[in-house]
């Protein structure tokens, strides 16, 4: 059996900054997930925003990790080479009425020590979002966008560069021993590890009830999103939310432009009783349309390309609503654990100071000593589609992979798709490759570059086409072959 | 005998409702034109099909060349056809109109093969 | 980058390119070329090997690969230029291509350009189905394409949404491969495919199509697991009561398609908002001068044969412009009128006959299709049928035009 120092439970952003910053230190480190890559669960399916915590109750743990991962995103970003964008967001009131709430906002922003928050009237709104309405709005120029997806991955990529392992389709199914010697049962074998970290998002109560920890209950809360075609990407330059509706588990409906140049519509926030309900539904579909075209009128059913959920992972349930505090403890059942429960939004933000702070916590068990050799300098993919036309035409001299558009419409090529199948974390099923390259995610959905993709992972990757799958083993994407090519050939 | 059935001679598509006996087509009713008629007949006494599907070619371009029916064939003996076929495998280069089975299963039509496919070592 | 010159341009090597491209050659033009993204010429033609191909223009019924050779051979015979594996990236409206292959990166400056990139098909993403993520959803097109080019079965028992032509066809192919078809659900209350695909498609097989029928919800997280049916009433409301689970592994979308006119709009090609495609005259020439747009990417056909000889029009309309520098222009505005979707050109020169292409709104028996200029019936002619699916094709000689003006057509009793 493997030993460990740390096991980290759960890939998602916080349990692979988690990772990442544990392999700084002396220290033998375990990521396990139960999917087959990371960034599967909520992590993936929110916003894709760095939030500034103008909103988050002054004081709270919330608070302090969300200004403070909000400062160090930026940093850390370039230093992961993951997409990182300071676009601004603007808070509108649609009535005079709503406006009151914009300055309670900004007084629990100042008071957090969020930076140039400011209230703007309708007509400077006009001016920096003309497609907008509004009659004044809080804004809020530190906000920024960000790629859950590419900084998920990265974090992972970096703690397995420093030395962590990463098991994929690793679900844990039984925890025993007590600290210094936990045994983790897991879907591919057992591991020990001397500490365990429960980051397992919406599961994390579940992983807890197996060491025996009972006291916590997450209640899953799904926001349904909508994606515009990047063709109307430019309708808005900022976030675009509203004020936030009284006592709700949600932000409200708003409208954000992604990295990718899309815009994302949603999310909305309906408790489930199924914490894998990630379906999306008509009713909430035209309710988000509406809500939408309230704040942008020049939005239409014809731009949306996609659609998607994602669940918040909430200790407040149904009757009570609102936020609840983020949960980072150890507790006294089960000594040598760390519990990280109720991480929702702003969880992406606030995952690098989390990471410090799970770090410090890890310090005060074993000794943490610098390795020396740690980097988290690390080159992410090249995005041929935008570069100038000169710095692609150089590339494409230099390796004709560059030269061979994969995928149309979002411009992928060969050279990055061949990247992104020999990714570090193995993870080789369909959306794996679409998180890392973006091939398949444009308007057409893969009805161009799927089986092109397909054909390499068949010819190239020597992937048996039955285990070709869109997200893991149980979703294969085939069921065999037409006609049985074993034959002999008789003409 | 009486039937309905949809003539599709035309993008018209009528829905006509035809009487027989055991040699003839007595009436066609509700069709917009008289081509309805030997379309209706053939439909009734002896419904064809020209079938299309693909067979493995060794050493080709692509893992499949597409193939018909040079002619029709009784409906009835389509998946005749299709069963036939999944035994044959044909070997590149492969030209347009290459016989791949003649004469399949005495129904006095061929098999041919619809595409070009160039051989690679 | 390394700049070339060429007196025409096509974009896209599918049916449209391949008859664009050899007429522009055929008409004079002396540098031509036909810029391909995929390894083969031909298109979607390729994976189409049902038979029903070339009854307008060849005069019997063939298959899609062989109605692609047939014009393959041609450009050959023209000597035509072409290249494959080569994807226009950029297009201005000065008609300077930038295009990218493994050899390597270049631009083309071209006297005309055509525009024949064909169309996508519409996905669940645009239909917004409701539901789970899983494996197992595909559209008509990409079922085809595995199945027929790369030998691989999608799925063993699959519902089927949307009875255009390319999905009864599927219906059949993956019937008589060994899949089991449960069913054939359309929204609308009549077939959006032909007649001969209902007949030969789904009844020769037993194959159940449910009318102002649609999916509301499919199920399963890792591959689907089956999908719920529901009847719509007028307004496309969901009849209460009338939900039923329909098991399955795949379901196969065959929900309409869109024209791919992302190059167009980058070199300030005015659309139409109906059509998805370019507004042009009578030259198939596009609000930018020497730009030319012809087939699927122009409009959605239904018949391979009418694609063909609008390309051929375009590719000498290019090839008369790259001579010329400029075409007669076009003022006499055309205008759909009672009963019509769309009308093409939507303007025309008067120069010469003009065929038209239009659409009707609904499907109705016995209709009239009516060219009206100044309050004049210029043209009438009985239709037994029209229906939104099929294209209507009428032809009228130049001495029927004003000199100016406008001309409605619609489809009435």
């Amino acid at each position: 059996m493997e030993q460990y120092d740390v096991a980290v439970i759960g890939g998602g952003v916080v349990g692979c900054a988690i990772a990442r910053e544990l392999t700084q230190y002396r220290l033998k480190v375990a990521l396990l997930e139960k999917e087959a890559d990371v960034c599967r669960g909520t992590s993936g399916k929110n916003s894709a925003v760095v939030h500034t915590g103008f909103n988050v109750k002054t004081g709270s743990l919330k608070a302090r990790l969300n200004v403070a991962g909000a400062r160090m995103f930026e940093g850390l970003c370039a230093e992961l080479d993951v997409p990182f964008k300071r676009v601004g967001k603007l808070v509108t009131a649609l009535t005079e009425a709503e406006v009151p709430e914009l300055h309670k906002l900004k007084a629990t922003g100042d008071a957090n020590g969020v930076p140039s928050l400011e209230i703007v009237d309708g007509a400077t709104v006009k001016k920096m979002e003309p497609n907008v309405g509004g009659v004044a709005a809080l804004s809020v120029p530190t906000a920024a966008i960000t790629s859950p997806f590419h900084l998920t991955i990265a974090l992972a990529e970096v703690a397995v560069a420093n030395g962590a392992d990463v098991l994929l389709q690793a679900e844990v199914t039984a925890i025993s021993g007590k600290e210094g010697s936990f045994r983790i049962t897991t879907r591919r074998g057992a591991i020990g590890s001397k500490l365990v970290i429960n980051s397992a998002g919406l599961y994390s109560d579940h992983v807890a009830r197996l060491a025996g920890v009972r006291r916590y209950k997450v209640y899953p809360c799904r926001g349904e999103y909508f994606i515009i075609d990047s063709a109307k990407g430019g309708l808005i330059k900022h976030m675009v939310y509203p004020v936030p509706p009284k006592g709700g588990p949600g932000l409200g409906v708003h409208l954000t432009p992604t990295i990718d140049g899309n815009i994302l519509i949603g999310p909305s926030a309906e408790y489930v009783r199924r914490k894998d309900d990630v379906a999306t539904t008509r009713a909430v579909a035209r309710k988000l349309l509406k809500e939408a075209q309230e704040i942008l009128p020049a939005i239409s059913p014809r731009d949306v390309i996609a659609a998607y959920a994602g669940i918040r992972a909430k200790t407040t349930p149904s009757s009570v609503g609102g936020f609840g505090e983020f949960i980072i403890e150890e507790v006294p059942e089960c000594p040598g654990m760390l519990h990280l429960v109720g991480i929702e939004s702003p969880g992406l933000t606030a995952a690098p100071a989390i990471a410090l702070d799970v770090a410090q916590w890890v310090g005060r068990h074993l000794s943490l000593v610098p390795n020396g050799h740690f980097t988290s300098k690390r080159n992410g993919a090249v995005t041929f589609r935008d570069l100038p036309p000169e710095k692609q035409a150089e590339l494409v001299a230099q390796d004709p992979d560059y030269g061979h558009i994969v995928c149309r419409c979002e411009t992928v090529t060969r050279k990055e798709l061949k990247a992104a199948i020999e990714n570090p974390l193995g993870a080789r099923s369909l959306n794996s490759i679409k998180y890392r390259a973006r091939a398949t995610m444009g308007r057409c959905q893969g009805g161009f570059c799927g089986p092109r993709v397909v054909d390499m992972l068949v010819n190239e990757y020597h992937v048996p086409l039955t285990e070709i799958s869109l997200k893991g083993p149980s979703s294969s994407l085939f069921a065999g072959e037409v006609k049985d090519l074993t034959c002999t050939p008789q003409r | 005998m009486k039937g309905e059935l949809i003539c599709a001679v035309c993008p018209v598509g009528c829905h006509v409702t035809a009487e027989w006996n055991e040699t003839d087509l007595l009436d066609v009713q509700q069709a917009a034109c008289k081509l309805a008629w030997p379309y209706i007949r053939s439909e009734i006494f002896d419904p064809r099909r020209v079938v299309t599907s693909s067979v493995p070619v060794v050493g080709g371009e692509i893992p499949l060349v597409s193939v018909k029916t040079d002619s029709p064939v009784p409906k009835d003996r389509m998946r005749d056809v299709m069963q036939s076929l999944a035994q044959v495998t044909v070997q590149a280069p492969v030209n347009v109109g290459d016989v791949v089975v003649s004469n399949i299963l005495g129904l006095g039509a061929n098999i041919r093969a619809t595409k070009r496919i160039k051989k690679v070592s | 980058m390394h700049t070339t010159e060429v007196d025409v341009a096509v974009i896209g090597g599918g049916p449209a390119g391949l008859a664009a491209v050899t007429s522009a050659k055929n008409a004079g033009a002396e540098r031509v070329l036909l810029i391909e993204r995929d390894e083969r010429l031909g298109g979607i033609l390729n994976q189409c090997i049902h038979d029903g191909f070339g009854t307008k223009v060849l005069g019997e019924s063939i298959t899609g690969p062989e109605y692609a050779q047939i014009y393959i051979d041609k450009l050959q015979e023209a000597k035509a230029d072409f290249c494959l594996n080569t994807m226009v990236l950029d297009l201005t409206p000065e008609k300077v291509l930038t295009v990218c292959s493994a050899e390597g990166m270049r631009r083309i400056k071209a006297g005309a350009v055509v525009l024949a990139m064909g169309c996508r098909e519409r996905t669940r993403g645009a239909l917004g189905i409701p539901g789970p993520r899983p494996a197992g959803v595909y559209t008509a097109g990409v079922v085809q394409n595995y199945m027929n080019l790369r030998n691989i079965m999608v799925g063993r028992q699959v519902v089927i949404l949307g009875s255009g032509d390319i999905g009864l066809i599927m219906a059949r192919r993956l019937t008589l491969e060994g899949a089991k078809v449960e069913c054939v659900a359309e929204i609308l209350p009549y077939p959006s495919g032909l007649a001969r695909n209902v007949v030969q498609c789904l009844e020769d097989f037993g194959i159940p199509l449910y009318l102002s029928t649609t999916v509301t919800r499919i199920h399963g997280t890792g591959r689907v697991k089956g999908v719920t049916l529901a009847q719509v009433g007028p307004k496309w409301g969901v009849k209460s009561g009338s939900q039923r689970f329909v098991e399955c592994d795949t379901l196969m979308l065959s929900v309409g398609l869109i024209p791919e006119n992302e190059l167009s709009k980058k070199a300030g090609v005015a659309l139409s908002p109906v059509t998805g495609g370019a507004i042009v005259d009578d030259w198939f020439q596009t609000s930018v001068p020497g730009i030319f747009s012809c087939g699927n990417v122009l409009h959605v056909h239904d018949v391979v044969d009418y694609v063909t000889l609008e390309a051929e029009a375009a590719g000498r309309s290019a090839a008369r412009y790259a001579a010329a520098g400029s075409l007669p222009s076009s003022p006499i505005k055309v205008k759909p009128g009672q009963g019509v979707r769309y009308v093409l050109p939507y303007q025309i020169s008067g120069e010469d006959a003009v065929e038209f292409s239009l659409r009707a709104l609904a499907p109705e028996k016995d209709r009239h299709v009516v060219f009206r200029s100044n309050g004049q019936v210029i043209r009438k002619m009985r239709e037994l049928m029209v229906a939104p699916a099929q294209m209507i094709r009428v032809k009228l000689r130049a001495d029927r035009f004003p000199k100016e003006g406008e001309i409605t057509v619609e489809v009435t009793e």
